[in-house]
């Protein structure tokens, strides 16, 4: 009984002491922590997961919103290749850096051809041929971007189609296989993220590796596509003929080769000053 | 010169201009450098690993507003394709050739006199610059690109241009008109969010901070900014109110300046003037520039203000603090004492098996005589008037649309935030409401006052008059705390006999008359500024206090009715789901003889309740209903 009394008087004081503590800790909160929640900025709208150098180039690109003057739309095609291509996990887009005068030009090639378009392994490069490869589910309606002239403005047509690209097909088996270098894009990302603890024995090895069917030398010159003797049979490949035309009387690939300064007439200053 | 060959002349000359013509109908391109510059991925890195873009969107170009503009009259260091890879930088202050231009001007058209303006703004790089600060001084394209032409968005049938069509037929003066006429409607083509969004990207970068050596308040511009009314309206889908350049940038738009420079639009002297301008706040005196525009919660506001603020906290803490204690102790003591079960229909009076000698008043002879005594739900005695009926659905409706229109501004960040404010219809509608329910609130308060006077002032002449029973705090409140309390830990046997309004109402009460009285103030400062900064005295200290209190009070006075008087009218036991005096003004019998036992002693003696410990005494346990 005495026993009983004990415990009928300790407990309204535990309970004092539990109402008292949690009273303090939520008015706390209350006061002091929901004023620093309300300061947060809303978080960002979560990115599709992207590859190392895909991220990179969009941070790049936020970085620079200011210092390129004249608008942009957003670059569709590099997306949509991010994680579909060995090569554009550890490489950038713009991956031509050491000829000076042609690193642009070469570069904007990638939004129209995979890389082993150009870089296709030796033993492949006799027997070759050209076709679209779209790595996304999405299936367009248009024909690839750049394969047809809008005559109302003189520019690329209109398409929804931002995401084929040209690629190299090669003999297998009897039949055709696009050769597009899906299939090392995990083993790419290991290494972007762990390269860094590997020795430089196992780098070179990983790299070897990865760049088993490629060859680091390209194949083919400006001259390859851009003739008349194209290597490329554009009209197979849905290019309208005025692109066509365009296309294979090209002179900027002789200009680049040969670097043949070809100064503005006077007639333009002569009209406009 | 026959035929023949006159026929070949014009051929050969069509045959020459055709590149022209094609380039002239398209965007002005006359040397072609879209044939490169229209590729996206015309791109590279330099040596120092700066990732350059070449890439020139044709398709946006020919709708932007240098579409008539030749690439060579901006990059005029490019003689020869291919060109040299170092080209220059664009200097916006260089002639360039419109035609349209000549129609006003005769001459070539020239960013000249702003390129000066902005030499000799803040932003200007200066002589005596150093290196690493100039460099990170914006250049015209960090703020500008080249912006697409809207000319859809204006209205060319205006009557003022079809008189000037009368005698300027020349093509082209439309456009120029069209053009002047959309800077008399907006500063700048940016939406006001773009601008912070682009002033943020150096003020509020750390190591920008860094290198100009900004510190204290300099360095959290952004960030005091983003507190302010101003900048939450923007947030949540306004228009019309100050971005940075509505303030900062004057009356030309590049000749932003220090504040001390006398020149600039902030500085204290002409700081009333910008108010002024724009017609944002016509009536702005001096007295204005006491008003902190970038006033923030949270950063440094000065000595005074930070005082007050924290004990603003403090005494939101220990209000919280007090309130979630009782609940939690009336909570454990009522159902500790069995006093009532959670859900008030649940109640079962219980058997009085007591005796008490019958034959006279037992009143006050019962501890715990509400656990005996039965009550109609919708109430036994009467407890308000209509006029405090009415009173109290104004208070719930307007405090309701008020939290609903206002915290979403407080809480400007959250996602919440701008759902709710989309669902009034826009932060537009939703700051009339908030005013308009403003002033229903203040008339509310206002009709609350006449009928407290006039009650008193009737019971004052009949003399039945008792401050006893009014909501005026009194020492017996502190003492019937304490016995509460002691109750509710079982360290009493009955509750104390408390009056009509008890502990409880009377915090909730005086709390109101804060709360309305802040409010109000405030909320005609938030709306007045311009008016009340003249009638505060030491309006730096008093009405950036004010302003701050707004918000503060606001979260105090939600949190308070919804976590408290929800709890006490709602969801205390006994007391779920809710009780009728709100509708009816009637409080049930038990409620009252629990509560308020004094004020049921008093409806005994006037005769509006009966004396329920007679009835036990008698033996009859239940009353009629």
């Amino acid at each position: 009984m005495s026993s009983n009394e004990k415990k009928s008087s300790a407990e309204p004081f535990i309970a004092f002491i539990i109402i008292i503590a949690l009273s303090a800790l939520f008015s706390a909160y209350l006061t002091f922590r929901l004023q620093f929640e309300r300061s947060k900025e809303p978080p960002e709208p979560k990115t599709k997961e992207m590859s190392f150098q895909t991220m990179r180039i969009k941070e790049q690109e936020r970085k620079q919103k200011h210092e390129h003057f004249h608008l942009v739309t957003d670059d569709i095609n590099l997306e949509a290749w991010a994680d579909k291509s060995t090569c554009l996990i550890c490489h950038s887009p713009y991956p031509h850096g050491k000829n000076r005068k042609a690193k642009a030009i070469m570069n904007l090639h990638t939004e129209f051809l995979t890389c082993h378009a150009c870089h296709l392994k030796a033993e492949h490069q006799e027997k070759v041929r050209f076709g679209w490869v779209n790595p996304t589910a999405h299936k367009p309606q248009g024909k690839p971007y750049g394969t047809s002239i809008d005559v109302a403005n003189g520019l690329f047509a209109e398409t929804d189609d931002h995401y084929s690209k040209l690629t190299p097909f090669i003999q297998v088996n009897g039949g055709w296989k696009a050769v597009t270098s899906e299939e090392g894009v995990e083993a790419a990302k290991k290494y972007m993220e762990q390269g860094k603890t590997y020795s430089p024995e196992k780098k070179k090895e990983i790299e070897d590796r990865l760049h088993q069917g490629t060859e680091l030398k390209e194949f083919i010159k400006c001259s390859s596509c851009h003739s008349a003797t194209s290597i490329m049979n554009f009209k197979e490949l849905a290019f309208d003929p005025a692109r066509i035309n365009q296309l294979v009387q090209m002179e900027i690939g002789g200009m680049l080769t040969n670097y043949d300064v070809f100064y503005f007439p006077q007639i333009f200053e002569e009209k406009f000053k | 010169m026959n035929r023949k060959k006159i026929v070949l002349l014009c051929i050969v000359a069509c045959l020459l201009l055709l590149p022209l013509w094609c380039s002239l109908s398209f965007a002005r391109d006359p040397e072609n450098c879209l044939f490169c510059h229209k590729y996206r991925r015309l791109r590279g890195y330099d040596e120092k690993g700066v990732l350059h873009n070449y890439y020139v969107d044709a398709k946006l170009h020919n709708e932007s507003i240098h579409r008539d503009v030749a690439c060579v009259d901006c990059h005029t260091d490019i003689d020869q394709v291919p060109h040299k890879a170092d080209a220059k930088k664009v200097d916006c202050s260089k002639e360039c050739h419109i035609d349209k231009w000549k129609i006003m001007s005769g001459g070539p058209f020239s960013h000249q006199e702003v390129a000066e303006n902005y030499r000799t703004s803040i932003h200007g790089v200066k002589p005596d610059d150093k290196p690493e600060v100039a460099q990170l001084k914006p250049d015209c394209k960090y703020c500008h690109v080249d912006d697409i032409y809207e000319l859809s968005e204006e209205v060319p049938s205006d009557p003022v241009l079809k008189r000037c069509m009368n005698c300027h037929k020349e093509k082209g003066l439309k456009d120029i008109f069209i053009h002047i006429y959309h800077r008399f409607k907006r500063k700048h083509v940016r939406k006001p969010l773009e601008i912070v969004e682009l002033c943020s990207g150096c003020h509020a970068d750390k190591d920008f901070q860094n290198v100009m050596g900004f510190t204290g308040a300099r360095a959290e511009v952004v960030e005091t900014y983003k507190e302010t009314i101003h900048y939450r309206i923007l947030q949540l889908g306004g228009q019309d109110t100050a971005d940075c350049t509505n303030c900062h940038a004057g009356g030309t738009i590049h000749n932003i300046l220090p504040v001390s420079d006398p020149k600039s639009s902030v500085n204290p002297e002409n700081r009333y003037r910008t108010c002024q301008a724009e017609g944002c706040h016509p009536g702005a005196s001096p007295r204005i520039s006491n008003i902190d525009s970038h006033l923030s919660k949270d950063k440094d506001k000065g000595i005074e203000i930070t005082i007050i603020e924290s004990a603003m906290q403090g005494v939101m803490w220990f209000t919280l603090f007090f309130l979630f204690t009782l609940m939690g102790m009336e909570t454990y003591g009522r159902l500790r004492n069995h006093d009532a079960r959670f859900f008030r229909w649940l109640r079962v009076p219980q058997k009085f098996t007591g005796k008490l000698p019958a034959g006279k008043h037992h009143i006050d002879e019962i501890p715990n005589l509400h656990r005996y005594v039965e009550f109609n739900p919708k109430g036994d005695y009467p407890r308000y008037s209509i006029n405090i009926v009415i009173n109290h659905f104004l208070v719930g409706i307007t405090f309701t649309v008020a939290v609903a229109t206002g915290l979403p501004l407080y809480f400007h960040n959250s996602a919440i935030s701008h759902e709710v404010i989309n669902l009034v219809g826009g932060i537009n509608v939703t700051r009339v409401i908030h005013r308009f329910n403003a002033a229903l609130f203040t008339f509310n308060c206002l009709y609350h006052l006449i009928v407290l006077l006039c009650g008193t002032l009737k019971r004052m002449s009949s003399r039945t008059f008792d401050i006893r029973r009014t909501q005026f705090p009194l020492w017996k409140d502190a003492k019937d705390l304490y016995f509460d309390i002691r109750y509710f830990l079982g360290l009493e046997k009955a509750r104390p006999h408390m009056e009509k309004f008890m502990y409880k109402q009377k915090v909730h009460y005086l709390a109101m008359i804060w709360g309305c009285s802040v409010l109000t103030l405030s909320g005609v400062c938030l709306l007045f500024p311009e008016s009340m900064v003249n009638y505060l005295p030491f309006p730096k200290v008093s009405f950036n206090l004010l302003r701050l209190l707004h918000a503060d009070e606001s979260v105090l006075a939600f949190l308070v009715i919804t976590l408290w008087h929800l709890y006490n009218v709602h969801i205390a036991p006994g007391r779920f789901p809710l009780q009728w005096a709100f509708w009816n003004g009637r409080i049930t019998r038990d409620h009252q003889i629990e509560e308020h036992y004094l004020e049921y002693e008093r409806q005994v003696a006037e005769g509006i309740a009966e004396c329920e410990e007679d009835k036990l005494a008698k033996g009859g346990q239940s009353n009629e209903q």
